[in-house]
């Protein structure tokens, strides 16, 4: 609680939190809030319509009402982000403790991997991945932490490379604490801050690259979702028929969400940090643009970057991104 | 730079080159959706016609025998024949290399020089309007998916004002060939791809020639040739400058990684028939040979322009040692 206080008494936390509660807000109570059930076909109207009254973005290409799908759509860009940002913070953090703490062969095989992982192009190996495994969402998920948690496994390993050799540790090492013990507690508690933090820029990667894997076709069939109202934009020669309302409202409702998540993960950083002096309370942001500049945002930047920058994306991720 | 780095590096670059080709002949075998299962389950076909197929795509048999033939192709450059083509995958793929290098290229030298320009200037004016202006644009840039900004602009630039193709690789009234002509066409095509793609890096280049631009004037070196009374100009070019473009190497490399593997959702939307597209297109007609063969052959690129970029670096930087 007094975390979330004092992140609101920051501009962007007070943005960062208002955006993702509201976010939030919609997506729990989507049937309540939409004018129609995108799902159900009984409430099919006329087709394309232009924004107007009774359908305030117009329908698309099979009568659906554009503004109830894109309540709902909220739903499972929420889901696979916050899912994925968790699956990958949890496993990220095992195998960077593991790594940096254990050290030696474990070490080793561990960071090889993550090197794999940072090498194979990351949207065509997502797209190879749903393609073998199905894409339902929990298998967008799997697949999203699968190509994921190399980045977080290595930034947390070299905070705990850090971390290892200070006093405390050691201090509970002379007093017989075992190997499992010091990782849990104490290194743990100590790379913390930037678990939260990376976890939640890392929900926010995913969330872009969610949509850029259902923009492809590759998302789940029969969940709606930003990225594939995108998809059916898309196909359905929308820019031809300047059917802006097919278009603009996703990509909005993306850049949005994804906004108000990275504002929340850059106070919470200077909220969690609070030795950082001011100068460098950016460090998140900053770290975060370092790893843009560099071609490698998250997970999911990096593969749909990866498109944008020439492969913004990838390595990602995510990068998915930017893939 | 030492031999013993240079070693240490090519050893490394082996292995993982080693364990790509491993995972690129077992991922699909192992996961469920293979490509033995697809053809085992399809009801139409007679035992011994599946037995045939099997046969004839080198999935019959024991695993270990099926990896030893899949190396001895690979040596030979062989990747096997597409299912949908129904032509060696290699020559498949080398058709479709030099229009992907054609964006990416253009896309690279656009957003370097543009990159480099703007992250200078904006670190010269340190908190200067440029400054603020690329800083929020980062932020923008990587809350929104590249895919929708191409959107975007096609739908304003192809549909609204009509300047440019909103898809295609040429005029298909102009036959292909090196004419001026064909060239021209070629050209106007490229524009909003590359465009699309080049928004994102633009930014991406920025902020690292800024951040360390910034960082380097902070140094010793710098002050030294300031306190000499050189002029303002000579220590921003000739001292600052120079060894500010260090890390753009690395992501000089990391883009020549991409230059292949990158731009997978900008071809889909543009149709533009490179090797991005061509894995698309691989997953939805399930053409498992030519899946494998586009994945191997961009991880392969991305692992030596990796390589090459960290050679590069050491080169230039003698500072580098293998940690």
């Amino acid at each position: 609680m007094n975390v979330l206080k004092r992140m609101w008494r920051l501009p962007r936390g007070r943005i960062g939190i208002c955006i993702t509660v509201a976010v939030v807000l919609v997506a729990v109570f989507a049937p309540l809030l939409a004018p129609y059930n995108p799902y159900d076909i009984d409430q099919r109207d006329a087709r394309r319509m232009r924004p107007g009254r009774g359908h305030w973005l117009g329908t698309d290409a099979f009568g659906n009402d554009i503004l109830s799908k894109l309540i709902y759509g909220a739903r499972v860009s929420l889901i696979v982000g916050l899912c994925t940002g968790l699956a990958v913070t949890v496993v990220g953090t095992f195998m960077g403790i593991l790594a940096g703490y254990t050290g030696g062969w474990v070490d080793t095989v561990i960071m090889r991997a993550c090197d794999v992982i940072f090498v194979v192009p990351g949207l065509p190996l997502m797209i190879l991945l749903a393609n073998y495994l199905g894409t339902k969402f929990y298998m967008i998920i799997v697949i999203f932490t699968v190509l994921g948690w190399a980045g977080m496994a290595r930034m947390i390993r070299s905070q705990v490379l850090s971390v290892r050799s200070r006093d405390f540790v050691a201090a509970s090492r002379s007093i017989g604490a075992s190997k499992w013990h010091i990782m849990a507690e104490h290194i743990l508690v100590s790379v913390s801050p930037l678990m939260i933090v990376n976890g939640v820029l890392n929900a926010a990667g995913v969330m872009v690259a969610e949509a850029g894997l259902s923009f492809l076709g590759f998302g789940d069939p029969t969940a709606i979702s930003w990225g594939k109202m995108l998809f059916e934009a898309q196909s359905g020669h929308a820019l031809l028929f300047g059917a802006w309302w097919w278009v603009v409202p996703p990509g909005l409702a993306i850049f949005v969400t994804v906004f108000g998540f990275m504002m929340a993960g850059y106070a919470l950083e200077e909220v969690l940090n609070p030795h950082i002096p001011r100068r460098q309370a950016f460090s998140a942001m900053r770290r975060q643009m370092r790893k843009f500049a560099a071609g490698r945002g998250t997970c999911a930047t990096a593969a749909v970057a990866g498109g944008a920058a020439a492969g913004t994306g990838g390595s990602r991720q995510g990068g998915v991104t930017r893939g | 730079m030492s031999g013993a780095y240079w070693a240490r590096r090519a050893i490394q670059t082996l292995i993982i080159l080693c364990v790509v080709v491993t995972l690129n002949f077992f991922l699909p075998r192992l996961l469920p959706g293979s490509p033995a299962e697809h053809f085992a389950n399809d009801p139409r076909l007679s035992p011994e016609a599946k037995q045939e197929v099997l046969r004839q795509f080198g999935l019959d048999g024991p695993l270990h025998k099926q990896f030893a033939a899949y190396l001895r192709n690979l040596a030979k450059g062989d990747l096997g024949i597409s299912f949908t083509y129904r032509r060696p995958v290699a020559q498949v793929i080398w058709s479709r290399i030099p229009w992907t290098l054609a964006l990416t290229l253009s896309s690279f030298l656009v957003s370097l020089l543009l990159g480099v320009a703007l992250g200078a200037t904006a670190a010269w004016r340190r908190g200067g309007g440029l400054d603020t202006f690329l800083l929020s644009s980062a932020i923008v840039v990587s809350a929104l998916p590249a895919f929708w900004i191409a959107m975007i602009l096609t739908l304003l630039l192809a549909f609204t004002w009509p300047v440019f193709p909103a898809y295609g690789m040429s005029d298909p009234f102009i036959p292909i060939g090196w004419s001026w002509e064909f060239i021209g066409s070629v050209a106007r095509h490229a524009v909003l791809p590359v465009v699309s793609m080049s928004i994102g890096s633009i930014v991406s280049y920025g902020i690292l020639v800024r951040n360390s631009m910034v960082e380097v004037t902070g140094e010793d070196y710098v002050r030294t040739a300031r306190s000499k009374g050189l002029t303002e100009r000579t220590v921003l070019y000739r001292h600052a400058f120079r060894n500010a473009l260090l890390p753009l190497v690395t992501r000089i490399g990391m883009s020549l990684a991409g230059l292949i593997g990158g731009t997978t959702i900008i071809e889909t939307i543009f149709s533009w028939e490179g090797m991005g597209l061509l894995v698309v297109e691989a997953s939805r007609s399930l053409d498992y040979p030519l899946m494998q063969g586009t994945m191997l052959i961009m991880a392969v690129v991305t692992v030596l322009a990796n390589f090459a970029a960290d050679m590069a670096y050491s080169m230039l930087d003698p500072r580098v040692k293998y940690r």
